[in-house]
């Protein structure tokens, strides 16, 4: 039997160092980067009318769209059926009520914002109609939420004096928000 | 106004401390890989550097002095993990050593100078992240700054994470403190090299 050396000793250690280092690597390898899940809304309350400014990524968009609709493919186009469509999945995964009373959702205009990047910003304006001046709102954000586990949707709430309020809806928030005027 | 502050806060924080969107953790892993509790006053100081970085770029963004293409500040955040996970590596040694030392030796001026310079990348990439989802219309100094509250308050959840980590580690016989911070940076330089083949692959 051979008797192993202080030299042998010193690198064969750095061998099981470098073994479980590289064992270690493909797991932060294999999962690759994650998009950012996140859609901002100004909701601007005048009254009887409720404003929502909604932005969102396109290709978050699409997807939820395509499983909204069922249309394979389903593209964020400039179009009266996009926005139409729109509405119908902003009615289910964004509800909103005045005073008890569910509101219905109108898309009054829509457009696209491109980064350097070439990511794309979808925004969409709706329209709501309390059917008394809004005392309470309550506001549920959940767009995405059956997409990702991470989404986060952050609302911001505009007074008619001016105060503004925000609120943070993470996925798996099942509890609506309220705000008061 | 409160609210506003928490929600930008809280976005922060989840942003930095997501798992999923590990590229500032393994950052901060790199940089922080040889140190251990007893070093916390210098690492306060280490990642305040990198906190004095993006606060610039954050500050400047918000201004609207600086905007930098989105694919590139995403392809040299990777880059800044590498460099960092080198410098580590190639330190060990030196570092493994200042535990036993009497009086250990602060950690160089060219550490802190890196942390800062890198920390003014990751910076553009928290900026134009907050631009996206705001717009350009979007007053965003306020939320700018909630935002870098929370991860300031993420960094450091995460050194403390990864000094518990560490205190386990370099107390197992098979490892201890060179290997702990030979194998934090090698993960590390391997998740950057990942990161940066699959962002330029992308682009």
């Amino acid at each position: 039997m051979r008797a192993v050396g202080p030299a042998s000793r010193l690198v064969q250690s750095r061998l099981r160092a470098v073994a479980v280092a590289l064992l270690l690597a493909p797991l932060v390898g294999a999962s690759g980067a994650h998009d950012v899940h996140l859609s901002f809304t100004q909701v601007t309350v005048d009254a009887r009318r409720v404003t929502c400014r909604v932005r969102v990524f396109r290709d978050d968009l699409e997807l939820a769209m395509a499983r909204h609709t069922g249309v394979a493919g389903w593209k964020a186009e400039a179009s009266v059926a996009v926005d139409s469509a729109f509405a119908t999945y902003f009615a289910r995964a964004f509800p909103l009520r005045a005073d008890g009373a569910t509101l219905v959702p109108r898309v009054t205009s829509s457009g696209g914002e491109r980064d350097e990047a070439g990511e794309e910003v979808r925004w969409f304006v709706v329209a709501l109609e309390a059917p008394r001046p809004v005392a309470a709102l309550s506001l549920h954000a959940a767009l995405f939420f059956e997409l990702y586990g991470d989404q986060r949707n952050v609302v911001r709430v505009e007074h008619p004096d001016g105060r503004r309020h925000a609120l943070y809806f993470a996925a798996g928030d099942g509890r609506a928000q309220v705000v008061r005027f | 106004m409160a609210s506003e502050f928490l929600v930008y806060l809280r976005l922060g924080l989840t942003h930095i401390a997501d798992l999923a969107g590990y590229d500032h953790i393994l950052f901060i892993a790199a940089l922080t890989a040889g140190y251990v509790a007893s070093d916390w006053r210098r690492l306060v100081w280490l990642v305040t550097a990198f906190t004095l970085g993006h606060s610039i770029t954050l500050a400047l963004a918000t201004l609207d002095l600086v905007r930098a293409p989105a694919r590139l500040v995403e392809a040299l955040i990777p880059l800044t993990i590498l460099v960092t996970a080198g410098h580590t590596l190639m330190r060990r040694r030196e570092l493994a050593a200042d535990g036993r030392a009497a009086e250990p030796a602060r950690p160089p001026v060219a550490l802190y100078a890196l942390a800062t310079v890198f920390g003014l990348v990751h910076g553009l990439g928290f900026s134009s992240f907050l631009r996206r989802v705001l717009g350009t219309e979007e007053r965003i100094g306020w939320p700018l700054f909630a935002f870098n509250v929370g991860l300031e308050v993420g960094q450091l959840v995460i050194v403390g994470a990864l000094l518990l980590l560490a205190a386990v580690a370099i107390r197992t016989p098979a490892l201890g403190r060179t290997r702990w911070i030979a194998i934090v940076s090698v993960v590390a330089a391997t998740g950057g090299a990942w990161l940066f083949a699959s962002r330029v692959a992308s682009a």
